[in-house]
């Protein structure tokens, strides 16, 4: 990689504001959550329960939900480190649902394209007072925008070019000998059966070929992509079980996330809402929203970003506060951007007001690098 | 190819003496694929958006082979499955032959190598 002079001066720029700022930042005080923190998770189950786990069941069927539902459940008591993922409308075949039909979407198919439910289960006790803690989480796209034209004409031209890989195909295996085979089949000198074992014979020779595989060469992915008004909505809810007992489980927590988001031409808004609520520290619960309004071209972004933390309880473990900050992010080679940031935090009910500055370095091959 | 699949089958189909059938071809699941045609080891242009006429008026299509392949690819975020209905009309009867299969991974092919016997 090299970096030209202007953009090894502009590098030297941002290195001396972050510099020159640095003697007023405070990293990693902020009270206010970053907005990236606060977008709608993809598995709220998991982020309710704040855990990670590694091994995720997303059955595929629905006799694999209840095959998977059933070996656990036949324990008699909460499952342990259990963690399961569905969505349900893909649980079946949609033989009828071909991607045109999917370009736009009303409410009632977006909500069920969409719908994703997830099932955690963790140890959260101690030793001496176990405790099993189970989180239930919905997600769905209340509206998902549009299939951009970009994307449909892509798709055609896959169709087409699909298309055109099975004629080379067709004229492969007749040449191979289907031809003639299938004049014996139409005469009734071969059984179905055999001709079916040779057909595939000759399949598969055609389907190793270096003239076939060309032809499929040409079969670049798509990666289709929408735009316009999204609204993505999430809730979460955790029961701790002590000692694992059904009988024993008491309401912990549950969390509401909403994110609604715009794309038009090179600008993107964001915004971004959660509320927490946990029984068991009722002080800590909180409000949380914001948003950001991205302008982005090719090679340079430009953003401005806001969040707000309420509290909910009147006792106020946590401070009202707010961040505003500003952001820019400069592409020095196709997947390498400098980031700036520059803005403050604000505790309303305490004095401190601290600067935010950061400089880093960002590595992305995606186009889609908001969210 | 790695995660490609391959359905391979044999139907008949009974047409009318003298009498162009129609062949339409509906890949599911939000996935995109194409169909190319063969009657007795020639091409046939296909219709993407709707029936291809099968024989010209007046040609008896029995003891004819009609080859088709609809090639599948998997762009969806949320299933690896995929599904086809081939629909066969013009002839004694309107027949529906619907297949599925799930690609091995994400992007893989599903190619369904249909052959109809037109008796």
């Amino acid at each position: 990689m090299t970096i030209t002079r202007r953009q090894a001066f502009l590098v030297s720029v941002f290195a001396a504001v972050a510099m020159l700022a640095g003697t007023r930042t405070v990293l990693g005080q902020t009270e206010a959550p970053t907005l990236a923190s606060l977008r709608t998770p993809p598995s709220p189950a998991f982020t309710a329960l704040g855990i990670e786990p590694s091994a995720v069941e997303r059955p595929a069927t629905p006799s694999d939900v209840a095959l998977s539902f059933v070996s656990k459940l036949r324990q008699g008591t909460v499952p342990k480190d259990y963690a399961f993922e569905l969505s349900p409308y893909w649980l079946v075949s949609q033989p009828n649902l071909s991607w045109s039909d999917d370009v736009t979407r009303n409410v009632a198919e977006s909500v069920a394209r969409t719908l994703s439910l997830s099932v955690a289960t963790a140890e959260t006790g101690v030793t001496g007072s176990p405790l099993t803690s189970l989180a239930v989480g919905v997600r769905t796209l209340v509206t998902s925008g549009h299939m951009t034209p970009a994307t449909q004409r892509a798709l055609g031209a896959l169709e087409a070019m699909l298309s055109q890989s099975g004629d080379v195909f067709l004229r492969m295996v007749g040449e191979a000998g289907l031809d003639e085979l299938d004049k014996r089949l139409a005469s009734g000198d071969v059984t179905t059966a055999e001709y079916e074992a040779r057909k595939q014979e000759i399949a598969a020779l055609v389907l190793e070929s270096d003239e076939y595989r060309e032809a499929m060469s040409r079969a670049e992915d798509v990666a289709a992509k929408r735009e316009g008004f999204f609204l993505e909505v999430a809730a979460g809810f955790v029961w701790d079980f002590a000692a694992g007992s059904w009988e024993s489980r008491a309401f912990r927590k549950r969390g509401v996330w909403a994110t609604p988001s715009y794309d038009f031409g090179a600008w993107n808004l964001v915004g971004v809402l959660r509320y927490l609520d946990e029984t068991t520290a009722p002080s800590e619960d909180a409000l949380d929203w914001g948003g950001r309004a991205v302008y982005s071209t090719a090679d340079y972004a430009l953003s401005l970003e806001f969040v707000r933390r309420s509290p909910i309880d009147p006792t106020e473990t946590i401070r009202r506060s707010h961040r505003f900050v500003g952001i820019g992010e400069y592409r020095i080679s196709p997947a390498t951007w400098i980031i700036a940031s520059f803005g403050k935090d604000r505790q309303k009910t305490g004095s401190r007001e601290t600067l935010i500055a950061q400089l880093g370095l960002a590595f992305s091959f995606s186009k889609d690098r908001y969210f | 190819m790695d995660g490609d699949v391959l359905v391979s089958d044999t139907n008949f189909y009974q047409v009318r003496q003298n009498t162009p059938i129609f062949f339409e071809a509906k890949i599911g699941n939000g996935q995109v694929g194409g169909t190319a045609l063969r009657l007795n080891g020639s091409s046939i242009p296909v219709n993407p958006t709707g029936p291809t006429k099968i024989g010209q008026d007046g040609q008896d299509l029995r003891r004819s082979v009609l080859q088709s392949i609809t090639t599948v690819k998997d762009i969806s975020k949320t299933t690896n499955n995929t599904s086809i209905e081939h629909t066969l009309s013009g002839g004694l009867s309107t027949e529906v032959f619907p297949y599925a299969i799930k690609v091995k991974k994400d992007k893989g092919i599903a190619r369904y190598f249909i052959t109809y016997v037109l008796s």
